[in-house]
């Protein structure tokens, strides 16, 4: 597709005319911490973060948000969140997310309609990746800094300015509406700015094959010594842009109730506890086996794919220091008959 | 776009005390709208997420029968601190239930066809496997299936589930009804006394041509399982049905899986085979 090129200048112009049409989010910096929130001008994006601390999950998936409500006697119209939107400055590690929860949210079998309707009126301008952390590993999971998957439209920073790639129709048709901002037919130097970022990567690992090595791992011993550590705080769940377990929950109305779909997380305690006080998982090592064999062996049985997309948001910020490249090299350098015993 | 957490509204039409401990109760739903109930096409073995409103949700399996035109019927058990089942419990008639479903795969029916048919049931898990033998039995049905003999237990005369209906069976010719209690407290009681596996031993159904159908308590499919293999069942001639903490019950919420099968979507009915292949996570 064709490339063009917006000089950063005329950022501020560009963001008011989009939020004309569509209600605008981007990566905001309070102390350190990025975010994804509203943006109202263009002083309020923070465009030279690595990583967003908090992923951009949440604007598809809220933390809360009512799946219906009932006044005591009727249901009430579903709210659906129709409003268009336009995510700007996203990673590609998030995009990519993104198409992963897809799987889970909008199937054949099943569609969660806000989340099917905020995925179909949002338009994903990400920003690739030229500063990627120590701690991140999207190549080892298959994806890159300048991913493509799930992407409307990848921007690449140049200095004085942004160059612009549309990647799906929705991409090119919002580059179109914009079109004044563009210089258009501007050769960018994309595969080598791509070559450069990859070439910053300090992971080499390929997780293609753990998915077949923790198919005899269930009952192995390993579970109890890697989740020594971990408090079961969730925080690698939470920040994940790929982790979805939800609960269901009532907050009760005056007359009625609002049922809720509110995050939920796998590493905590009472998460699998039956009614009965049976507990099928009833110790760490159990929750942590649960996640890493749901990213890595029952989500690609299901899906196809690691639902990993390697962001490193969880190796940042695990308060135990609890880093899981170094759990999935041990994984893949045990041996393939060990594994399977 | 069908919005699948929003329950169908139903209110309580009856509700049956089921046993003498009074933690177990039947409760008969009536749809209150004709074309959402004529859209509720269930299967025996399948499930239903129960709404309290302004408490909350959770699974049970449909213990009428397909056949029970316009009838749709639950049996819960009380736990003591259990939020739903207690505010279930204390619902009258009338009351506004929401009902979410049909949930879940459900008892193999046309495998079954032509075969003989062992139902095996233990404690208040025998709910969905009462619709199965309901659905036998119904006139239009019988004929398709050989013979089926029951075998149901409960710890003492008392706790016993549908006890009409058990003494209905026990006078027909065409269901082996075995009813035994682990102890016969009552003097009365003309049942066997012993647990099911046990019991099951004695009895000794065939396993020719034969396809057995068997819920419990985990203990009960502990013992009962093996006992199934030396007569003779294959592990594809057995068929259970399991239960895990449940939220969504269609495969979001990423809170029912033994390993990589959701209970909600891939289940709650797998076969012996299938039990075998899963991790132990129960
Ligand atoms: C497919 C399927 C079919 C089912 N069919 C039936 C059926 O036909 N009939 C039936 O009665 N049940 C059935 N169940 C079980 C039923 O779903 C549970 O009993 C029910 O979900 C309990 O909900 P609750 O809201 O009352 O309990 P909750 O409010 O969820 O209570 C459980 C919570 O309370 C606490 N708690 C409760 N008891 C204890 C304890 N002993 N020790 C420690 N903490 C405790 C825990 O925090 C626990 O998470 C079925 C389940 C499944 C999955
Ligand atoms: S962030 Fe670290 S300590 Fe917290 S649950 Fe995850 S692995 Fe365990
Ligand atoms: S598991 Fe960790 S690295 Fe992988 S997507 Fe989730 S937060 Fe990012
Ligand atoms: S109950 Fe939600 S995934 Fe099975």
């Amino acid at each position: 597709m064709a490339d063009s090129k917006m000089a950063k200048a005329k950022l501020g112009e560009f963001l008011a005319a989009v939020s004309a049409d569509y209600e605008v989010y981007g990566p905001k910096a309070d102390n350190g911490v990025v975010t994804f929130g509203r943006i109202a001008s263009a002083d309020e994006l923070a465009l030279t973060y690595s990583n967003s601390t908090v992923s951009a999950k949440e604007l598809f998936l809220p933390k809360t948000e009512t799946v219906y409500e009932f006044d005591g006697e009727n249901f009430v119209d579903d709210p659906l969140p129709e409003q268009k939107r336009v995510v700007l400055g996203l990673r590609p590690c998030d995009c990519r997310a993104l198409t992963l929860l897809d799987g889970t949210f909008d199937c054949e079998r099943v569609q969660d309609p806000f989340y099917v309707t905020r995925r179909a009126n949002t338009v994903l301008v990400a920003l690739a990746c030229d500063r990627p952390l120590s701690s991140c590993f999207c190549t080892a999971t298959g994806g890159d800094p300048y991913g493509e998957e799930g992407v409307d439209v990848l921007l690449s920073d140049e200095g004085e300015s942004f160059l612009a790639k549309a990647v799906t129709d929705r991409g090119k048709d919002f580059l179109e509406q914009y079109g004044k901002f563009f210089s258009g037919k501007a050769a960018g130097k994309w595969a080598e700015r791509a070559k450069a970022a990859s070439g910053k990567m300090t992971c080499d690992l390929s997780l293609a094959e753990v998915s077949q090595r923790l198919d005899g791992l269930f009952e192995d011993d390993m579970w109890e010594r890697v989740s020594q550590k971990c408090i079961g705080c969730g925080t690698c769940s939470y920040l994940c842009p790929t982790c979805y377990c939800f609960d269901l929950i009532d907050d009760k109305t005056a007359t009625g109730v609002k049922k809720i779909r509110r995050w939920d997380c796998c590493m905590f305690q009472s998460f699998a506890l039956h009614a009965s006080g049976h507990d099928p998982r009833p110790i760490t090592a159990a929750r942590f086996r649960q996640k890493i064999m749901h990213k890595f062996n029952y989500h690609p049985q299901r899906c196809g794919l690691n639902s990993c997309v390697g962001c490193g948001r969880c190796v940042r910020a695990c308060p135990v220091n609890l880093d899981i490249r170094q759990l999935l090299g041990d994984i893949l350098a045990a041996a393939p008959s060990a594994a399977s015993e | 776009m069908k919005n699948p957490y929003r329950p169908i509204l139903t209110t309580i039409q009856e509700i049956t005390i089921e046993n003498e401990a009074q933690d177990l109760k039947t409760f008969r739903l009536g749809f209150c709208d004709a074309d959402e109930g004529n859209g509720f096409d269930y299967q025996c073995g399948q499930f239903a997420e129960l709404t309290v409103f302004r408490v909350g949700e959770c699974p049970i399996g449909i213990a009428s029968s397909p056949m029970d035109e316009g009838i749709l019927e639950f049996t819960v058990k009380r736990y003591p601190d259990g939020q739903v089942t207690n505010a279930l419990h204390n619902c009258a008639v009338g009351d506004r239930i929401g009902v979410r479903g049909p949930l879940g795969n459900w008892f193999p029916l046309e495998r079954m066809e032509g075969k003989n048919v062992l139902i095996v049931g233990g404690g208040f898990a025998f709910t969905t496997l009462r619709s199965t033998i309901r659905y036998i039995l119904h006139e239009a049905n019988r004929k398709r299936f050989a013979n089926l003999v029951v075998l149901y237990g409960a710890r003492n005369p008392g706790e016993l589930l549908y006890k009409d209906e058990l003494k209905a069976w026990q006078g027909r010719d065409d269901i082996e009804a075995h009813i035994t209690v682990d102890k016969a407290d009552d003097e009365s009681w003309t049942g066997h006394e012993g647990f099911v596996p046990a019991v099951l031993e004695q009895v000794a159904p065939s396993p020719k041509d034969a396809i057995a159908l068997v819920c419990g308590p985990p203990i009960m499919l502990k013992y009962t399982l093996p006992v199934l293999e030396k007569l003779g069942f294959g592990p594809t001639e057995i068929i259970t049905s399991l239960e895990m903490r449940m939220k969504c019950g269609i495969g979001l919420c990423g809170r029912c899986n033994i390993g990589g099968k959701y209970v909600c979507i891939d289940g709650p009915v797998f076969t012996y085979e299938q039990l075998q292949a899963l991790p132990a996570e129960m």
